[in-house]
């Protein structure tokens, strides 16, 4: 009810600053006795009032189930659609790959994990090597107590 | 009128090679980072899994107990330290307390498998032990931002013997609260389709996550926030803050393809956190177990998380000592505005303070 009283008041303020204000704004230009700054607030004026209106609307109509049901099922469309053409452009590529004998991606990635994997345990040796160059005797002792810890 | 025009142009196309950039950046794998120069001096003390532990140790130490800052996994965390004089770390340094932040590192195709538990009880829970080993105490103040505080309220939960105090920032909880489109389109976002996302990409990809962030305000992300440049531009500063915002809102990393899962099924769609049903690693998730003193902070304009989503939290948990702390600002403005840095955060070292003893 809120969001509607507020709707209500920013359309009349939008129309009341497009309307009246401009055209007194003008007739004020025209007299020589309005500055530029009159027209410029009447302007801005109906301009939050619009956007505000704008956000208002676009926030019924997303709160709307049938317009989430629709974004869900084009959401699902889309990627559905999206999986047939990743399988079909792997399958043929693959396909080429293993014709001219360059690895696939899939290899690749498997020789990425095993890299990270070896960087992964030189990172822990270099840092538990560290810890007992610098750590005092006290917090040794913690760690021995609770080796699990010490990664 | 030509100037507007010139100036809005100008803007709205800086923002759209930013948004690919962000977009191409989030493609690779791993994603490409791309964070400014930090503004306060930080060593990184630990890294496992997908987190790396910073600390920026006080010059002027008056706290004891280490405050441990868990971010959000969403964007990058130089939010909280962004500008001089308007970093949340600094200012936290300078009421005397030992900060650690956690750097989540964005998941590489081969991390799609992480879910809560990877990160709670994996990461989450071997960093605050990190912080225990090199202060030498049993407990830590633990602060979690957005979706980070999540992971910090399941912590608080799963490992309540580990957490002095704890503080949430704008955090997701109840999410009945459909006064949000995007919480409200959340529930109509079907298992099938989050299955989709994974089978296509194995973890949900940063341009999906922040095509749903500009899906929360629309008009303002596509035209809004130019028009409030232009009208702006004459106030100091403000044209450096705004791109320096801009920077981090197109900092998206991927989302794990677990955990995008239970973020949308479980948190979201079914609200099982807020219904004492979450299970996280064989546990159920009680928030009734966390008995510790807490600070609940909200943004009463916060345009992506609702006030009425944060508010339950405080008569959730079992702590006697409870205080929920409402702020004038949005969203981001806890770590971003002014205001917060002169109001906001010296009311929550205040806090944490009167209870560090």
């Amino acid at each position: 009810m809120q969001s509607k009283i507020r709707s209500f008041e920013d359309a009349t303020t939008l129309v009341r600053s497009l309307v009246p204000d401009l055209k007194l704004v003008e007739a004020r230009r025209l007299l020589a006795a309005g500055p530029d700054k009159a027209a410029a607030d009447a302007a801005w004026t109906a301009y939050d009032a619009a956007i505000r209106l704008a956000n208002s609307s676009l926030e019924a109509v997303s709160r709307q189930p049938a317009f989430g049901r629709l974004a869900n099922r084009g959401l699902a469309s889309l990627l559905r659609w999206r999986r047939v053409g990743a399988a079909v452009r792997d399958a043929s590529v693959t396909a080429l790959w293993q014709a001219l004998n360059v690895p696939t991606a899939d290899q690749l990635q498997i020789v990425r994990i095993e890299i990270e994997a070896l960087r992964a345990e030189i990172r822990k040796q270099e840092a538990a090597r560290e810890t007992r160059r610098r750590t005092p005797e006290r917090a040794a002792r913690r760690r021995e107590a609770a080796p699990a810890v010490a990664a | 009128m030509i100037e507007l025009i010139t100036d809005f142009t100008r803007a709205w196309t800086d923002g759209l090679v930013r948004t690919l950039e962000g977009f191409r950046r989030g493609l690779a794998d791993p994603c490409i980072l791309d964070d400014p120069e930090p503004v306060t001096p930080y060593q990184v003390i630990y890294e496992e899994g997908r987190v790396q532990l910073r600390h920026y140790p006080a010059p002027d130490r008056r706290q004891a107990t280490p405050l441990f800052l868990v971010y959000a996994l969403f964007k990058r965390p130089w939010l909280l330290d962004m500008l001089p004089g308007r970093s949340v770390v600094e200012s936290l340094n300078r009421q005397g307390f030992d900060v650690y932040l956690t750097d989540w590192l964005p998941p590489r195709s081969s991390d799609r498998w992480r879910g809560f538990d990877a990160y709670v009880n994996g990461d989450l829970a071997d960093a605050v032990r990190a912080v225990q080993i090199a202060e030498d105490v049993e407990q830590v103040s633990v602060l979690g931002y957005c979706s980070g505080g999540i992971l910090a309220a399941i912590y608080a939960a799963l490992h309540p013997e580990n957490v002095k105090n704890l503080v949430t920032l704008t955090l997701p909880f109840d999410m009945s609260a459909r006064d949000r489109p995007t919480y409200a389109m959340m529930q109509h976002l079907e298992p099938e389709t989050i299955d989709l996302v994974t089978a296509n990409y194995g973890n949900c990809p940063a341009w999906m996550v922040k095509a749903g962030f500009d899906a929360m305000a629309p008009l303002h992300n596509a035209i809004d926030k130019y028009v409030g440049l232009y009208r702006n531009r004459h106030l100091d500063g403000y044209a450096e803050t705004f791109a320096l915002i801009e920077r981090w809102m197109a900092s998206d990393v991927p989302l794990a393809g677990k955990l995008f899962r239970e973020l949308a099924i479980d948190v979201f769609r079914e609200n099982r956190l807020a219904r004492n049903e979450l299970a996280v690693g064989g546990r159920v998730v009680d928030v009734r177990e966390i008995r510790c003193p807490l600070l609940n902070v909200i943004g009463e304009f916060d345009e992506v998380v609702p006030p009425s989503s944060s508010l339950p939290f405080a008569d959730a948990v079992g702590s006697e000592d409870k205080r929920t702390l409402t702020f004038r600002t949005g969203h981001i403005g806890p770590a971003a505005s002014a205001s917060a840095i002169r109001k906001l955060w010296p009311a929550i070292g205040g806090w944490l303070a009167e209870r560090d003893s």
